[in-house]
């Protein structure tokens, strides 16, 4: 499980850890990144193209703040595994007509109406 | 033809099943990060210091990972199936993706990494953080519940756009989806806290 989440007051990430999702390895490579206002985007959309291709990585848990930052990298994303789940964090709350997910269900819907 | 029909029915009932699973999982995530971090800010607060107690100054500098998931299919031991989208997956099989505790080993030549991470904070910390903890790890179960969800609905999707196809070449009249559906996605909105 890696996760992307911002770090105003660390409570997404610091949660996450504490339930032991948290690793760093010799080569201090992570699997979790700390995203704030001073972090540039590229070094957001680097990360997530790091850890969807992981082969070792199933699921990706990034707070949606963090996700409008790459909205169109999510947005092209169709890739089963891993599965990229959009979660709150403490000053944004989950708004499901931002989750990429949602809006490509409500696509799928809207398709063949009456 | 009946037969198709029949088929194309359930290939649709099965993704709305799982659209609903989704939602109520991302509902159960949501729910449990907004108590985890409620808890968690208790835990700052009382353990003081302006809230450096409780933050990355805290986090080591190598760490292993004692939760993990594990994605299986219907036939058990089948392992983790890897990154594809291929129509390997579209076979009907229910996918199982579970989170589960796995306390990493300790060769003799390694420093020793694995520490419960509530340990990171002191040795007495506060209920709060505790509770905190079981928070976040109910809220990774039901992450893991979602991405199951979200893999079987690609899956039966792609099942009935087959189905579909497979009906319309053979003359099947197969329906579009009917507003009963978009009626069904829109009232299970009131899930989400």
């Amino acid at each position: 499980i890696c996760v992307i989440g911002d770090e105003d007051t660390t409570l997404a990430i610091v949660g996450f850890l504490l339930a032991g999702v948290g690793e760093i390895d010799s080569k201090k490579n992570s699997n979790f990144l700390v995203v704030n206002n001073k972090t540039p985007v590229n070094q957001i959309e680097e990360a997530f193209k790091a850890f969807t291709a992981r082969d070792d990585v199933a699921v990706i848990l990034i707070t949606q703040s963090a996700a409008d930052s790459i909205r169109y990298l999510l947005d092209d994303y169709e890739s089963m595994i891993p599965t990229v789940l959009e979660i709150p964090s403490k000053d944004n709350p989950y708004d499901p007509s931002k989750d990429s997910v949602m809006q490509r269900i409500m696509k799928k819907m809207s398709v063949g109406t009456d | 033809m009946a037969g198709v029909g029949e088929a194309v029915d359930e290939a649709l009932m099965a993704y709305l099943k799982d659209v609903d699973e989704y939602q109520t999982s991302m509902a159960e995530v949501v729910a449990a990060c907004k108590a985890g971090m409620l808890e968690l800010a208790r835990a700052r607060k009382s353990m003081g210091f302006k809230g450096c107690a409780v933050s990355q100054l805290q986090y080591p500098s190598r760490m292993k990972a004692s939760r993990k998931v594990v994605v299986k299919d219907e036939n058990e031991g089948e392992g983790i199936l890897a990154n594809s989208d291929n129509d390997q997956f579209c076979d009907g099989k229910r996918i199982f993706v579970e989170a589960i505790e796995s306390i990493p080993e300790q060769t003799e030549d390694e420093d020793p990494v694995f520490v419960d991470p509530i340990k990171w904070f002191g040795v007495l910390v506060p209920s709060s953080l505790r509770v905190s903890q079981k928070g976040f790890v109910r809220a990774v179960e039901s992450a893991a519940a979602a991405s199951a969800a979200y893999i079987n609905m690609k899956r039966d999707y792609a099942r009935y756009k087959r189905m579909a196809l497979f009906g319309s070449l053979h003359g099947t009249i197969v329906p579009p989806l009917s507003r009963n559906v978009i009626y069904f996605i829109e009232n299970s909105k009131g899930k989400y806290i």
